[in-house]
């Protein structure tokens, strides 16, 4: 087992044992539970399903509540299948502790950055823009250029170009697990994690 | 509380100096060089404070040899030994910037002999109705 699901509480600093500042990011492991396992021989791939957190029983609906039924566990605010990942039969149904990880893993988070809106080419893409100066006029943002002449008479595929930026899934890979709380369900990440406050993520071992 | 400050409060100092901007202070700062520890001693003016809770910092200006040098201690770092206040001056500014532009004399800041009050003496109303009626009670009795 080496991936959980948890919620970005916001950022800090800690010290080290040293003295050195450390800054981090809490993330609060409020419920995860491992609800359900595919199996190879069942469902032609290996996973495990991760409940996570609570959900109201007006919001859940009867199917839903029909499918927590037959597994035997309080209705979640999230189903995600994990890979690759086992736990123990005894483990299934009991919430997980944080203490799959420790101090100085290496682990990837997995979250939905911030809805930036329509941006344009200087945000989105870094694009440089134009002049502020010598002579140049109305266009000072804009993209530029976007492709040659008749040959080859066509935009190139991945040209970037103004649109909606942000509310997509991103990866944070090797960040430093700096602390392990597992009487409160806490982990302490060295660095940023993508997401608000209050955003799920998802944290693998790397 | 939330988890953030609940996590910042284990990082706190306990027991910490009242420093104020304007302050004139001696920061001891721990510093290890290979094996050896020893302690190093700034002396200087608390021009700004920023940040909350752990993240607080106190930034130190003093001329040292003409030449002005600024140095930021975050408060609650276990590098930071202790802070002592040397002297305590009259401010008006929350960030005393302007010190950057002063030399010499005019650098100087105004001491504060007496402790600062904790609490603001209440003020009796002279005026109004209220004021009046008790003066007419006082006079009365």
């Amino acid at each position: 087992m080496s991936a959980l699901i948890g919620k970005k509480i916001g950022m800090t600093e800690v010290f080290t044992d040293k003295g050195d500042c450390v800054p981090v990011t809490v993330i609060h492991v409020e419920r995860c539970v491992p609800v359900l396992k595919r199996t190879e021989e069942k469902d032609g791939y290996q996973a495990l399903m991760l409940a996570y957190g609570t959900r109201k029983p007006k919001h859940t609906n009867k199917p839903l509540q029909g499918f927590y039924d037959k597994l035997k566990v309080e209705p979640a605010k999230i189903l995600q299948e994990f890979r690759g990942q086992d736990v123990d039969d005894e483990a299934m149904g009991k919430p997980l502790k944080v203490d799959i990880f420790s101090e100085g893993d290496s682990v990837q988070v997995v979250g939905v950055t911030k809805g930036k809106g329509f941006s344009g080419v200087f945000r989105r893409f870094n694009y440089a823009g134009a002049p502020a100066s010598h002579g140049h006029h109305e266009s000072y943002r804009g993209t530029g250029s976007i492709g040659m002449h008749t040959y080859p008479g066509r935009v190139f595929k991945g040209t970037g170009m103004p649109g909606r930026m942000g509310g997509k899934k991103a990866h944070t890979k090797n960040l430093k697990v700096v602390r392990v709380d597992v009487e409160n369900n806490v982990l302490l990440l060295k660095g940023a994690v993508p997401g608000a406050n209050g955003g799920i993520v998802s944290i693998f071992k790397s | 509380m939330n988890l953030v400050d609940q996590i910042e409060a284990k990082e706190m100092k306990k027991d910490v100096t009242d420093v104020h901007i304007g302050d004139t202070v001696k920061v001891h700062m721990r510093i290890v060089e290979g094996e050896k520890e020893r302690i190093q001693v700034i002396e200087g003016v608390v021009i700004k404070m920023r940040g909350g809770g752990v993240r607080k910092t106190l930034t130190v200006r003093k001329i040292s040899f003409g030449i002005g040098v600024e140095r930021i201690f975050p408060f609650h770092s276990p590098r930071v030994e202790k802070i002592e206040i040397i002297r305590r001056a009259k401010v008006r500014q929350a960030k005393l910037y302007y010190l950057r532009e002063l030399r010499g004399k005019a650098a100087r800041l105004k001491e504060l002999k007496a402790p600062r009050p904790t609490t603001k003496a209440k003020k009796t109303k002279t005026r109004g109705k209220k004021a009046k009626a008790a003066k007419a009670a006082a006079k009365s009795n």
